[in-house]
């Protein structure tokens, strides 16, 4: 077996990204977090394969990759119901499959989700910055070989596995409509008390324009924007603001490290990996949760996938 | 100041609704001590024009744990403010319509003629107020009453890599090519976000800026050395 298994995009689908859990610490300088928006299933399939929480693998949107694999190798599939074949035959989700070599490796549209991810065991040879290989929005340069396109390579180094594999949780389930459960967010209190009302009783709808920034959503909590001008303050992935407009905007993995809109709401850390799924036409209701509770369910969730610790 | 959490996963400091040298020298000044304090727990710290907002891991450490080391650590701020001296980083920039598609549109907003606008905005050091919407994206304020402009209506959809534009009060410097609706009234041919650099954000909060007018011949020197590798931002201080 050859120890380097070499891997080429025939195409490279819709919006094939290679990821990984992203780069904290440097959003002093404006450097979002980036990584994948499902962390809980990436993580997932890492260990699937036997690789660490924070090795690289492929985030594929929606419409997939045809990917040709030139060696054997063990992969695992997770996410957005992604329905992954291998030279035509039906590849089952979340476990590891062992693939011969020179087969191609094809993904038919979703029904349902709108993230999967492809774990590869083995080591990733791809170009990092700052401490990640996820590709930043507009600086595509910065991870040359984060954004495959047709004809490129991957290259990952055989290696025995020395991650402790624990059982795994997987998410099948992608419905159409979520409670998701939020904390409030740094300026709740300036909305008057019938828009809050609005807030935890609506049932909010995805907008058409979803991407790895965030989410819009098309009903507005007020109709009058909101007065007072606001200095641009930090936000972080599942920070809820609320725009001009009075429409909400659900910030994700790449969306800008400062904004100039009210924080409303802060979605708790576990939820995002249901948000990663949502896909335009979904509704979302918001239901408050204690900060107490929250903290639990955010800790338990970094425990079970064994987040890196700082 | 008061801190208040913004979500599990981070916490907010916040000295109020106010842009101003002072409030903000705090805001940076906290953010270099939680920095400096390596505090159990915490993944970063990023300080905005009047906040801080310090991401911790809720394994390791509580919000009212933080906040209390983090409120510890606000005493030591004024005796540190001002005692580090910050650069001011000299810009050179680009006036001629070729750079500043906004041009015609801002000069008849403020009513200025061109020369005019040259020397209000090249003719003061701005604070950097923070970085954020786009890697190295300084904010810089304030400018000249004379010049402040609405964003635009519709943001362009590509702005080019250098650009200045003007915002409200604010003026800044676009690193990268992307979509944005500041007036863009100059360009730079200097890249002040240098992802091959050991330092990739050269400028950083509490520096300043001064903007220097150079001619569309000497943009073009400017941008072959830059291309080059030959060209040293410049910096007093």
């Amino acid at each position: 077996m050859a120890e380097v298994i070499t891997l080429q995009f025939m195409k490279p689908g819709m919006q094939t990204l290679v990821q990984d859990l992203g780069r904290a610490g440097c959003q002093a300088f404006g450097v979002p977090v980036g990584g994948a928006l499902d962390r809980g299933a990436a993580i997932t399939a890492n260990r699937l394969v036997g690789n660490p929480p924070t090795s690289p693998l492929l985030e594929i949107a929606l419409a997939g990759p045809d990917i040709a694999v030139h060696d054997a190798c063990t992969v695992a599939i997770t996410g957005g119901a992604t329905r992954p074949m291998y030279n035509s035959q039906p590849l089952p989700l979340g476990k590891p499959v062992s693939l011969e070599a020179g087969g191609v490796l094809t993904f038919a549209y979703p029904q349902e989700g709108s993230h999967g991810y492809l774990a590869v065991g083995g080591e990733w040879e791809v170009s990092g910055w700052l401490g990640s290989v996820s590709p930043l929005l507009y600086s595509p340069e910065v991870t040359p070989g984060s954004r495959p396109v047709r004809g490129s390579f991957l290259k990952i180094h055989r290696r025995p596995s020395t991650f402790d594999v624990r059982p795994v949780t997987l998410t099948t389930d992608y419905p159409d409509h979520l409670e998701i459960a939020v904390v409030p967010g740094p300026e709740l209190n300036r909305l008057p008390a019938t828009s809050i009302q609005v807030l935890f009783s609506e049932r909010f709808t995805v907008g058409r324009h979803i991407n790895r920034m965030g989410i819009r959503l098309e009903e507005s909590v007020r109709r009058a924007s909101v007065s007072k001008p606001f200095i641009s303050s930090g936000v972080v992935p599942g920070t809820v603001q609320l725009t001009r407009s009075g429409k909400p905007v659900i910030l994700l993995a790449d969306a800008q490290t400062t904004g100039g809109y009210p924080r409303i709401l802060q979605v708790i850390t576990p939820e995002l990996d249901r948000l990663a799924q949502v896909r335009p036409g979904n509704t979302l209701s918001f239901r408050q949760m204690t900060h107490e509770r929250a903290t639990e369910l955010t800790v338990a969730y970094l425990e079970r996938y064994q987040f890196p610790v700082p | 100041m008061k801190i208040v959490p913004l979500g599990t996963e981070a916490l907010l400091v916040d000295f109020g609704h106010v842009i101003s040298p002072a409030v903000n020298g705090l805001a940076i000044s906290l953010a270099r001590q939680v920095e400096q304090a390596d505090l159990p727990g915490v993944r970063f710290c990023a300080p905005a024009y009047a906040s801080v907002t310090v991401g911790f891991d809720p394994r390791v450490t509580t919000f009212d744990t933080l906040a209390q080391k983090v409120k510890s650590l606000v005493p030591l701020v004024s005796e540190v403010a001002g005692a580090t001296e910050r650069p001011t980083w000299r810009i050179p920039v680009c006036y001629h319509e070729r750079y500043a598609p906004d041009l015609s549109d801002v000069l008849q907003h403020t009513g200025l003629e061109w020369e005019e606008l040259i020397a209000l905005h090249s003719g003061r050091s701005y604070r950097v107020y923070m970085l954020g919407f786009l890697p190295g994206f300084t904010y810089l304020g304030s400018v000249d009453a004379r010049l402040v402009m609405p964003r635009k209506a519709q943001p362009r959809t590509r702005v080019p890599a250098g650009s200045v534009g003007i915002a409200g009060e604010q003026t800044g410097i676009y690193p990268v090519q992307a979509p944005g609706g500041w007036q863009l009234i100059g360009r730079t041919p200097v890249r002040t976000f240098d992802p091959e650099s050991s330092e990739p954000f050269l400028i950083q909060p509490g520096d300043h800026v001064r903007f220097e007018p150079v001619a569309p011949s000497e943009f073009e020197a400017l941008a072959n050395a830059v291309v080059a590798g030959t060209y040293t931002l410049a910096s007093d201080g």
